[in-house]
C-alpha cells in the first residue's frame, strides 16, 4: 500500500540533488576544515560557498550567517547568547504559542530572574499589538516571536512587529522555521534583528540549521572551544549538513512561487472537501488563505483524542501529527491550542495535515475516507 | 474495521466489553513492543500509545478472521499473553464486526 505523508511541518524528505551535492562531503571530502592541507582546502571552502549562497538567498552578508545543529539551537542561542552579552536588560517578550524551543528556553531565563511576558494571541493566534507596545519598556532585552506557528499556521505581521521593536531601540529574533521556504525572506527589506532556520524543514538535512544575526548585534556564544563560525559556534563544522543547507535554500528560492501555489490548492481542496465530509471539523488557526502557512491545516474533532485519530490513520499508511503533547507520563493539550481558546470538547481532538512537495491532489478524496470512516469508528458506539 | 470485543467466562460472564483499542494490555508487554519499536524501555504516553496499537493489530493476527463467536481462547492463550486480563484460556471471546454503510 502507498503511504501519504502528510506532516511536512515536522519533518521534509532530502532533496535528491541536495543529497548529491552533499555526498562527497559523506565520502571522500572528509578533511576538518580547519586543518592545513590541500584535502582541508575542499570542505573550508564549501562551507564558506555555502555560506554565501544561503545569504545571497536572504540577501544579507554572508557574515551574519552562524551555521549550528537546527532549529532548536539557535533559537537558544538566540536568546540566551543575547541575554548574556547584554546583562542589564532583564526583560524577554514573546507569545504564548512559541515553539519549545522559544518557549522552554524563556522559561530556563526565567529560572535566572528575567520577566518573561507571554504576549496573548486571539482566536486565530494572533498577536495584540497594542499589548506588544504596551510592554516595550527600557528594562526590554528583545522581543522573540515564531513567524509561522507550527501547530496552527499563523502568519504573524513580522514587518509590523519588527518596526515596532526597532522605533523602541530592541532586539528582535524571529523563528522563521516554518517559514522560510513558504513565505519570500529578504533581510535587506524586514527589520528583523536574528532569525533562527532549520534545513530540514525546507528539504535539506536534518541536524543542520542557521542563526542570522544583523551587522551590529552581539551575541555570546553557547558552545565554547574553536574560533569555528566567528567564535560563536564551537566545535568541527558538519561540512554535508551545511552544504545541504545551502543548496536546500536555493531550491526553496526557485520553486517558491510554485510551492506556494502548489501548498494552497492542496490546502484549499483538503478544507473544501473535509468540510462537505465532516462538516463538525473545526479549522484551528486562521482560516485558509494569506495570513495561513499555505500547505498548512489543523483539524479538531469533538470527543475524541487526536492522538487515537493518527495512530488509526497509521494503519491506512495517512502519516498526519497530533496535536497532543506528553508531560509528566500524561496525554495534554497542546499549550498553542489552550492559548486561542480551543473549546474544551476539541481541545484533545486535534490532528495537523501539512503538505509537501510529493503530495497530490488526488489524494485527498482517499484520506478524507479514511478520516471519516477512523472517526466514526472511534466516536460512535459499536 | 469497526469491531466490538466481548470476553466471557465460562458462566457466561462478561470479563471484557469494548472496542480493541479498550483491551487491557499488560505494561511490561508494552515497553517490550517499545523496546522492539523505539528502542526505547522508557516510553512517554504518545511512544506507549503506538506500542498499544501495534498490540492491538496483534490480536487480529493471532486470532481468525472476525466475525467469531464464542470462540475458545485456550489455543490462542499462549500468544495473547499480553491482553491483562487472568485465565484467559479458560475463556471465550466473541469479535462483532459492524459493515461499512
Amino acid at each position: 500500500m502507498k503511504s501519504i505523508y502528510l506532516d511536512h511541518s515536522a519533518t521534509t524528505p532530502l532533496d535528491k540533488d541536495v543529497y548529491k551535492k552533499m555526498e562527497c562531503f559523506i565520502s571522500t571530502h572528509y578533511a576538518n576544515p580547519s586543518s592545513l592541507y590541500e584535502i582541508s582546502t575542499y570542505t573550508k571552502k564549501a562551507i564558506n560557498i555555502s555560506r554565501m549562497k544561503l545569504a545571497k538567498v536572504l540577501n544579507c552578508n554572508p557574515k551574519t550567517l552562524i551555521f549550528c545543529s537546527g532549529g532548536t539551537e539557535a533559537s537558544n542561542l538566540a536568546i540566551k547568547g543575547y541575554a548574556s552579552k547584554h546583562r542589564q536588560k532583564r526583560k524577554i517578550i514573546t507569545t504564548q504559542i512559541e515553539h519549545h524551543a522559544t518557549l522552554h528556553t524563556c522559561e530556563y531565563m526565567e529560572s535566572f530572574g528575567y520577566n518573561v511576558v507571554y504576549l496573548n494571541v486571539n482566536e486565530y493566534g494572533f498577536i495584540d499589538f497594542k499589548q506588544l507596545e504596551n510592554e516595550l519598556t527600557d528594562d526590554t532585552l528583545m522581543v522573540s516571536i515564531i513567524w509561522a506557528n507550527n501547530e496552527i499556521g499563523t502568519i504573524q505581521d513580522i514587518k509590523k512587529i519588527g518596526h515596532l521593536c526597532r522605533s523602541h531601540g530592541i532586539c528582535f529574533h524571529v523563528d522563521a522555521v516554518q517559514a522560510f521556504g513558504q513565505i519570500e525572506i529578504d533581510l535587506e527589506q524586514l527589520p528583523i534583528d536574528m532569525m533562527t532556520l532549520s534545513a530540514h524543514k525546507f528539504y535539506g538535512p536534518r541536524g543542520a540549521g542557521c542563526l542570522y544575526i544583523k551587522e551590529g548585534f552581539e551575541i555570546d556564544p553557547l558552545i565554547h572551544g574553536g574560533k569555528h563560525e566567528n567564535y560563536l559556534r564551537a566545535g568541527t563544522e558538519n561540512t554535508a549538513a551545511i552544504v545541504g543547507m545551502a543548496e536546500a535554500s536555493i531550491l526553496a528560492q526557485d520553486r517558491l512561487v510554485e510551492y506556494q501555489k502548489k501548498l494552497s490548492l492542496l490546502s484549499s481542496a483538503f478544507y473544501e472537501q473535509l468540510i462537505l465530509k465532516i462538516p463538525h471539523a473545526r479549522l484551528n488557526g486562521p482560516p485558509v488563505g494569506k495570513l495561513r502557512l499555505p500547505g498548512h491545516l489543523s483539524f479538531s474533532f469533538p470527543n475524541l483524542r487526536g492522538l487515537d485519530l493518527a495512530l488509526t490513520l497509521d494503519k491506512h499508511h495517512i502519516y498526519v501529527s497530533t496535536g497532543s503533547a506528553c508531560s509528566a507520563d500524561e496525554l495534554v493539550a497542546s499549550h498553542v491550542l489552550e492559548a486561542i481558546k480551543t473549546p474544551s470538547s476539541h481541545i484533545m481532538g486535534a490532528i495537523r495535515i501539512t503538505f509537501g512537495h510529493e503530495n497530490k491532489v488526488e489524494e485527498i478524496p482517499y484520506v478524507i475516507e479514511a478520516i471519516k470512516t477512523e472517526i466514526e469508528e472511534l466516536t460512535e458506539d459499536y | 474495521m469497526k469491531a466490538k470485543i466481548i470476553i466471557k467466562n465460562q458462566d457466561n460472564q462478561e470479563i471484557f466489553n469494548g472496542k480493541p483499542l479498550q483491551l487491557p494490555i499488560n505494561k511490561q508487554a508494552i515497553i517490550d513492543k517499545s523496546i522492539e519499536l523505539y528502542g526505547d524501555p522508557d516510553p512517554c504516553i504518545l511512544h506507549q500509545s503506538y506500542a498499544i496499537q501495534k498490540l492491538v493489530e496483534k490480536v487480529f493476527e493471532i486470532l481468525p478472521e472476525p466475525p467469531l463467536n464464542e470462540l475458545s481462547l485456550s489455543a490462542y492463550y499462549k500468544k495473547l499473553d499480553f491482553i491483562n486480563i487472568d485465565n484467559l484460556d479458560q475463556y471465550f471471546i466473541t469479535i462483532e464486526v459492524k459493515k461499512k454503510k
